[in-house]
């Protein structure tokens, strides 16, 4: 199914405020009520390498730290590679991790959740940034390159079109829900965990998750 | 200014939740490129201001700004009123002429209806699914003001999904040539300015006036279309 109408049936699923329509082409968002602010789930188009644009999804939320951080933890370099392993070092083997705070990186990529959701989404990337220079304002944002979002065809080969008993079937069908909620999850995770622990602050142990 | 230094600044002065980031690497990180969006709370539904790519290909990527609001209507619905142009003005003057010549041969053609909103209709494209309704809502005063005030902006009313009864309501404005948004202003070294002095730059542009401006059209079309019952629809 086309993005418009996934994110609309997810909408209806899940609540929030949802900015689209089902008349225009553009690309809907939708804000997801979430306890420590909304969560923006969005279809963006972005320049790649090469400057032709390509869509993203990005889901984006606010968070308040007490000192500017910046962290990248990029898609998995070798797609297919399926590790026993789990830990920021085998992370750090599939993903390349940059930071501003080393010291405080490997905290936060403990989590065990937070591993297991990375593991489960190779294609998708993790990004912390202060909204400006300095700021404690930040923005978590987890994007994945967006696939599988054009029009879907049933056995026979018809498009969805508007029939509502059939788009709600191809929605199901899709593992789009699942997909959102995993990286919503993932968004939300990173967040909390990395506005858990103020800078230059050793988390007390059995609260560090995961094995180093 | 960049599109996310301006919002951001607006951001600050009239509240809401910011997402977007400063385009600059930081501590050696390159950050992704990033398109700003503000969520605005309004007593009568929150007010998304955001931008849309129009076109994108060889010779660039076209941006329109957009505010979206919610409104609730008694079934789908939909209406664009798309910006003043000289051709509009032009093709509306030859469907007049031919609606003319139907009349007067006793035929009725409705080739350019002007919805009870003449200097509206005149040079700028209408279309909708309920032109009575339209009648309506194009009598919105507020509704006038803002779309004579501003020949570039333009709007449009659409069902959010094939359920329900939620709309879609926006207002729109090409982002580069009609908003003062301009490249980066740097000092006399070719550096970005100071944080401070980027705020005066932006005080001293036309960008939070503009987009109040659109911001308004949206709040009157969103009004306009919820002023009124919609009219029993003819069989």
């Amino acid at each position: 199914m086309n993005w418009n109408d996934s994110l609309y049936w997810y909408w209806r699923e899940r609540g929030g405020e949802f900015f689209a329509s089902m008349v225009w082409k553009d690309s809907g968002l939708l804000f997801l009520d979430m306890p420590m602010g909304p969560a923006l789930i969005q279809c963006e188009l972005v320049p790649g390498r090469s400057g032709m644009l390509h869509r993203e999804i990005a889901i984006t939320l606010r968070a308040s730290m007490e000192q500017p951080y910046y962290l990248i933890v990029r898609r998995e370099r070798f797609s297919g590679r399926e590790d026993e392993e789990s830990g920021v070092f085998e992370l750090s083997v599939r993903r390349n991790i940059r930071s501003s705070d080393p010291a405080r990186t490997p905290y936060l990529l403990q989590n065990p959740r937070l591993q297991e959701l990375l593991r489960a989404e190779p294609g998708a990337w993790l990004q912390i940034s202060p909204l400006q220079t300095g700021a404690q304002e930040h923005l978590v944002s987890v994007r994945k390159d967006a696939e599988h979002l054009e029009e879907s065809v049933d056995s026979r080969g018809r498009a969805a079109g508007r029939d509502v008993p059939n788009q709600r079937k191809l929605y199901a069908e899709s593992g789009f829900r699942e997909q959102m909620d995993g990286l919503v999850e993932m968004a939300q995770t990173a967040r909390d965990w990395a506005s858990l622990w103020p800078r230059g602050h050793r988390p007390p142990d059995g609260m560090q998750g995961g094995s180093a | 200014m960049s599109w996310n230094t301006c919002l951001f600044c607006y951001a600050q002065e009239r509240g809401g939740t910011f997402f977007g980031l400063q385009q600059e690497t930081n501590f050696g990180l390159q950050q992704e490129p990033y398109e700003g969006s503000l969520l605005l709370e309004d007593p009568k539904g929150q007010i998304l201001i955001s931008t849309k790519v129009t076109y994108s290909g060889r010779y660039g990527t076209n941006r329109d700004i957009s505010v979206a609001v919610r409104a609730a209507l008694e079934r789908p619905y939909t209406l664009r009123v798309k910006k003043q142009s000289a051709l509009q003005e032009g093709v509306n003057t030859v469907l007049d002429g031919l609606d003319l010549g139907a009349r007067i041969l006793g035929k009725k053609t409705d080739l350019s209806p002007d919805y009870g909103a003449p200097e509206l209709a005149d040079d700028r494209g209408i279309k909708t699914n309920e032109p009575e309704f339209t009648r309506w809502v194009l009598q919105s005063r507020e509704l006038r003001a803002v779309l004579d005030a501003n020949p570039s902006f333009w709007f449009q009313v659409g069902p959010t999904g094939p359920e329900g009864l939620d709309h879609l309501v926006e207002a729109r404005v090409p982002l580069d040539w009609h908003i003062d948004i301009q490249e980066e202003p740097l000092d006399r070294y070719g550096r970005p300015l100071k944080w401070e002095r980027q705020k005066a730059y932006y005080r001293n542009s036309s960008f939070p006036k503009q987009l109040d401006a659109l911001v308004e059209l949206a709040k009157a079309a969103r009004d306009a279309v919820t002023a009124w019952p919609m009219p029993m629809k003819t069989p």
